[in-house]
Parts: C-alpha cells; sequence; structure tokens
C-alpha cells in the first residue's frame, strides 16, 4: 500500500511533469531528431523522479541542464557506435546531417552559423532565444555564474554575427576551440591548427 | 514591406525567429492529457528512486531468488490461462534456459556442413571518454576433417561492439544477437546466437517473447558482470531479425522487470569534456578507416591538430623512433563515474600510433569510481614470460590487449587495424609499452 509520504512523491512528480514536459520536450526537439526525442525526455524526467528532493523551485533551467547531458550522452553513444562500425567495416564514415545538435528545421544558413558556435556558446544563445530563459536562468541551467554565462553570450551573438556575414561554405568550415569559463579548463593549446 | 516591418540585426532576434519548435505553453491541453504521456509517467512512477541500494542484494540472492521467481510467473502464467487462454499463457511461460558458456559448439543438429563452434569475449573499452566494454564474437564452421588438424574447407564469421558501463538504470553493458548461414552443393549451415552483458542484479534475460536465458557469472568478468547466452534459431525457430528487434527485458531475481532505459549502447554519465583529434586533414587512399575529415563528427569536434591536445592525461611516443601518433581522444577533465556499478575503468586518452606499416591503439585506464586509487586487475589478463608487471589479455575486440601499471592507472595498448594494413602482435606491443611514457595529472603534477 502506498504510504502518505509515496503518494506525496508521486504527486509532486506529477505536477512538474505536467508543468514541464512541453517545455522538455520542446527543447529536445530543437536539438535533436525526432527518433530519440522521447527517449531524452523520457531520461530527463526518470533523473528528475530519482532526484525529486533536489530539484529546484524554479525547475525548468535544472531539467534543460539535465537533459542537456542526456542529449550528449546519447550522441557520444551514437558517435561511438558509428566510429565502431568504421573500424569493423573498414568504411568511410561521414557525419551524418541529422546527428548535428540544432533542429534540421532551421533554414540552413543559419543552421550552419549556430553549428560553428562552440557547443557552450550555441547552447547560450539558444537557452535565450528558443527557451526564453533569462541571463540568470539560463546561468543557472548551465551550472555557470551570471558573469561567466554573460561573457559567453556577448561572444555567441558576436561569433554568429560574423558568421552570418561570412559565404555559408566558410561558416560550416570553420571550426573554434571552446571558451574557458563555467569552471572549465581550456587547455586547447594548439586547438584549430591545420 | 510595411513601415512597421524591419529585418533585425540582433542575432538573438534572429535566431528566435527561426525557433523550430514554437512556445509550447501556448497548448492548453495537460500534458498527462495524453495517453501515451500517461504511460510515460507511470513507467517513471514505476521505478523504483532508491534503487541503487538494492544492488548488492540482489546480487547475493540471484540463484536462488530466481527460482521463486519463477514460480511467481509460473503463477501469473496460471492466471492468463484462465483469464485469457493458453496463449498468454505461453508467452509469460516462454522457453527459460541456463546460459551457454562464451565458448562452445552450437547445438544445432540438423546443418549439414559441419558443426560450427562459437567464442565471446569481453574486453575494457579503451577508447577516451569511454567508460565501457566491449565484445567479440567468432563464428568457425569446419567442413569434412582432413586429419591432422587440416579440413576441408572451414567458414569463419563474427560480429562486435561495444556497450557501457552498467548502471541502475541500465542493467545491460551490452547485448547482440548474431546470426548467419552459408555452404555449397546442397549441404548448409547456419548460426544464431544471442547474448548478453549484464550488470550483478540481473538474473534473467527475456530474449524474446518466447525465450527466456538465465545469466550466469563469468569470472573473465570483474565485480560479479553476469552474461546470458542463447540459441534463439536453434530452440524456438525464432529468427536472429526477430530477436534482435524485440528489445530485451532484465530480469531481477523475483521475477520482476529491472528498469532500462534503452539497449545497447547506453552511455552512463561519462566524464565531459572529451576532445577527437586526428592528424590527417584530409581521408587518404591508404587510410582504410577515417574518422570524418576535418570538422565536426555528430555534434562533436574534431580538431586537426599535429598531437593530441593538452589534458591531465598524455601518452609520450617520442621515444619510439618513426612513430607517428595519428588521431585519438583525449578527456579534458577526469570526473568520477560514481553511477556505474562496479570498478569499471575510464579511459582518460587513447591515440593510435602507426610505426611502419602497423599500428597500435594506446591508452590510459583510470579507476571509474575513484580515479587517482589503483584500478582493477585487467579481467581475464595473464602475466607475460619474461616482463614483469606486464600482462596479456587474449582477443580483445580488436586484437589482443597488453598492458602493465603505471601509477594508479593501466597503459595498455591494443592491436588496431585501423589505419594500417598489418596489426600489431606481442613483440609489437611489448616495444611500444617499453618505450611510451605518461603522464596522469589529476591533482597538479604527474
Amino acid at each position: 500500500m502506498m504510504t502518505p509520504p509515496d503518494r506525496h512523491r508521486k504527486e509532486r512528480f506529477e505536477a512538474l511533469f505536467e508543468r514541464c514536459h512541453p517545455e522538455v520536450r520542446a527543447y529536445v526537439l530543437r536539438r535533436a531528431p525526432q527518433a530519440i526525442v522521447e527517449d531524452v525526455v523520457s531520461e530527463t524526467f526518470l533523473v528528475a523522479w530519482r532526484a525529486l528532493d533536489r530539484v529546484p523551485g524554479e525547475p525548468l533551467p535544472w531539467l534543460y541542464g539535465v537533459a542537456r547531458h542526456t542529449l550528449a550522452n546519447h550522441r557520444r553513444g551514437h558517435l561511438r557506435s558509428v566510429a565502431l562500425s568504421a573500424r569493423l567495416t573498414r568504411t568511410l564514415v561521414l557525419p551524418p546531417e541529422h546527428d548535428a545538435p540544432v533542429s534540421e528545421e532551421v533554414e540552413p544558413q543559419l543552421r550552419d552559423a549556430l553549428l560553428a558556435l562552440t557547443v557552450r556558446e550555441r547552447e547560450a544563445l539558444l537557452l535565450v532565444a528558443w527557451e526564453g530563459l533569462s541571463p540568470a536562468q539560463a546561468a543557472s541551467a548551465l551550472g555557470c555564474s551570471s558573469a561567466a554565462f554573460r561573457v559567453r553570450l556577448h561572444r555567441a551573438r558576436a561569433h554568429l554575427t560574423q558568421s552570418l556575414e561570412r559565404a555559408p561554405s566558410e561558416a560550416a568550415q570553420t571550426e573554434r576551440p571552446a571558451h574557458a569559463g563555467c569552471g572549465l579548463i581550456e587547455p586547447l593549446s594548439e586547438a584549430g591548427k591545420q | 514591406m510595411s513601415g512597421d516591418e524591419r529585418v533585425s540585426h540582433d542575432p538573438i532576434e534572429i535566431v528566435r525567429a527561426a525557433n523550430p519548435v514554437p512556445d509550447p505553453s501556448t497548448d492548453p491541453r495537460s500534458a498527462l492529457a495524453s495517453p501515451a504521456r500517461r504511460r510515460q509517467v507511470e513507467t517513471i512512477l514505476a521505478t523504483d528512486p532508491d534503487s541503487r541500494e538494492r544492488v548488492l542484494a540482489w546480487a547475493a540472492i540471484a540463484r536462488p531468488g530466481w527460482r521463486h521467481g519463477a514460480r511467481t510467473l509460473a503463477l501469473l502464467a496460471f492466471m492468463a490461462l484462465l483469464l485469457a487462454g493458453a496463449a498468454a499463457a505461453a508467452v509469460l511461460l516462454g522457453g527459460t534456459h541456463s546460459s551457454a558458456p562464451l565458448a562452445g559448439a552450437l547445438p544445432e543438429p540438423s546443418q549439414s556442413l559441419g558443426r560450427t563452434s562459437y567464442r565471446i569475449a569481453f574486453t575494457p573499452d579503451i577508447a577516451g571518454g569511454h567508460v565501457g566494454w566491449c565484445d567479440q564474437v567468432d563464428f568457425t564452421t569446419r567442413e569434412r576433417s582432413l586429419g591432422h588438424g587440416h579440413f576441408e574447407r572451414q567458414y569463419g564469421g563474427g560480429a562486435s561492439g561495444c556497450g557501457s558501463g552498467p548502471t541502475v538504470a541500465e542493467p545491460f553493458i551490452d547485448a547482440d544477437v548474431v546470426g548467419g548461414s552459408g555452404g555449397r552443393e546442397g549441404r548448409h549451415f547456419s548460426y544464431q546466437v544471442a547474448y548478453y552483458l549484464t550488470a550483478p542484479q540481473v538474473a534473467a534475460v527475456r530474449a524474446s517473447p518466447t525465450l527466456t536465458i538465465l545469466t550466469r557469472p563469468e569470472p573473465r568478468l570483474p565485480d560479479g558482470y553476469r552474461v546470458a547466452v542463447g540459441f534463439p534459431q536453434v530452440e524456438h525457430g525464432g529468427s536472429a531479425q526477430a530477436i534482435g528487434a524485440f528489445k530485451p527485458v532484465a530480469l531481477a531475481a523475483n521475477g520482476h522487470e529491472l528498469a532500462t532505459r534503452r539497449l545497447p549502447g547506453g552511455t552512463p554519465w561519462v566524464p565531459d569534456p572529451t576532445v577527437s583529434w586526428q592528424r590527417t586533414p584530409k581521408v587518404s587512399l591508404n587510410m582504410l578507416f577515417a574518422i570524418p575529415s576535418a570538422g565536426r563528427s555528430h555534434g562533436q569536434h574534431v580538431l586537426v591538430r599535429h598531437s593530441a591536445p593538452t589534458g591531465p592525461c598524455a601518452i609520450d611516443s617520442s621515444r619510439l623512433p618513426g612513430a607517428q601518433q595519428q588521431l585519438g581522444n583525449v578527456v579534458l577533465r577526469v570526473r568520477p563515474v560514481p553511477q556505474v556499478i562496479g570498478r569499471a575503468y575510464l579511459s582518460c586518452i587513447d591515440t593510435e600510433i602507426t610505426d611502419r606499416g602497423w599500428a597500435t591503439d594506446v591508452a590510459l585506464l583510470l579507476d571509474a569510481h575513484h580515479p587517482g586509487t589503483l584500478p582493477a586487475p585487467l579481467p581475464g589478463a595473464t602475466p607475460v614470460a619474461g616482463h614483469p608487471g606486464v600482462v596479456n589479455e587474449q582477443s580483445g575486440i580488436f586484437g589482443d590487449i597488453t598492458g602493465r601499471r603505471v601509477g594508479d592507472a593501466w597503459l595498455v595498448v591494443e592491436s588496431s587495424s585501423r589505419l594500417a594494413l598489418r596489426t600489431s602482435g606481442l613483440s609489437q606491443r611489448l616495444a611500444v609499452l617499453g618505450a611510451l611514457r605518461t603522464c596522469v595529472r589529476l591533482n597538479g603534477h604527474c
């Protein structure tokens, strides 16, 4: 028989799900192919269920953070399986377009420009532009300070503007190393050479 | 264009306007109104939020408890028989079989060409940033013996793959169903093997609605990891494709289904970030394997550069004259992976080294739970005579793995066929192992 605390916990989770599911699903849809959306959303809420006592009063930024990690894990798993296939079959593997972290619905030139950003810059910009988070909320979702987030967002805006002003093909080929900030070490002294 | 319409130059506004999924809050329907959403919630709610603490208990009672679970299933099946007829009961009861060993002959009397033997091996996944295991299955079918160990004709086949370290939410480490067939002159052979590598709490695997395989301990694997091996076609007339399409279900000792996120290749919370790099910007004709040419691979950056990016783990091959590091993966910040059950390894760097036409993949393996402490022995590895401290593990996914401890890490060298026509042998791996210098800088110094 379900005890009152259990019932209370389930009710809290259902309320969280009802309140946040549409936004979390939209977040994932904007970044992932349709085929994995439901998996990622389920895993995100499974984490929330396990960690219900740690979900903050404003849950959405926290859930976006969990969904971001879950998506990264899915991509890593897929990358590994494709790389492994290549190792086994000795065939050339090209990066499938659908696996890029921006929905294919986005207009190609803008999508290329977004993909030319670093992962952190892109996520900072999209959390504000698509999820409509305030800088403080987005910083919470990314686990960094508001000041660090503002720097990152500023760089994202600048780099996106530069990319959009360049030819689309050039923008798509540009790679930059990730930037320091939000507590991450940046040891890539030679990044982007060649 | 009317006077009110303006083209925005604010990049955030440009991106906002391109939002592929409009604001969902405009939909007045409740998220729980949909039956699919309701099922999604109920599935999550059915997961024990504190289940991690139960893992050891499950492991301790796995075998005897399963017998109890079988009775529970039988009772459920009887009730189903009363309620829904014999078909439902057959599905519930199914065929429950003990796991076959990791190597042996397929119990297929009907094939006319000869018996097929199989061998399944598991080795740590040494790719940088990975915490998991790789498997390899080989099949050999031999025609009539000519004596003295020679056969009229021999057929071979196999497959391999990698999976993540097990977590409470994902008790399957790896799973695969492999099949094939062949023959000549009216005689044929065929084989189908389903195999699963699981966490200790998995007492059985429902491989299909009609085939359940009891797991068995495997002494070559650490931490009570278990395996289940079965032959779907032989025992149940099913096809590998049909079984492969069925999402296997992990069963606890009491017969209950264990929560499983997805299969296979579920990835635990792997330390982030990991950078992939490669020396050659374009794929050349003599590079049989290639990670994508300069740019991006599946949402991750692949840096083109002459050496591995700097990270807490480093491998120096400069004492190998003529050798060249070609590509690899580097973890930029080492973090523990407490979610993984058992003493799994976290590879903090792997690098493909080529030298005069042969290649090896070298890596540093840390303890995934507590990087900086002594990692577990390499499972199944045996000492190499004449080389103190060096061990060799046969049947790695791409060849044998040879390793030695360096501080609180394993330095391992695996045969590789990615970049060279020839894979390395033990002598090459020993030469590489002896010449490499390493650094694991978790606390500011090597």
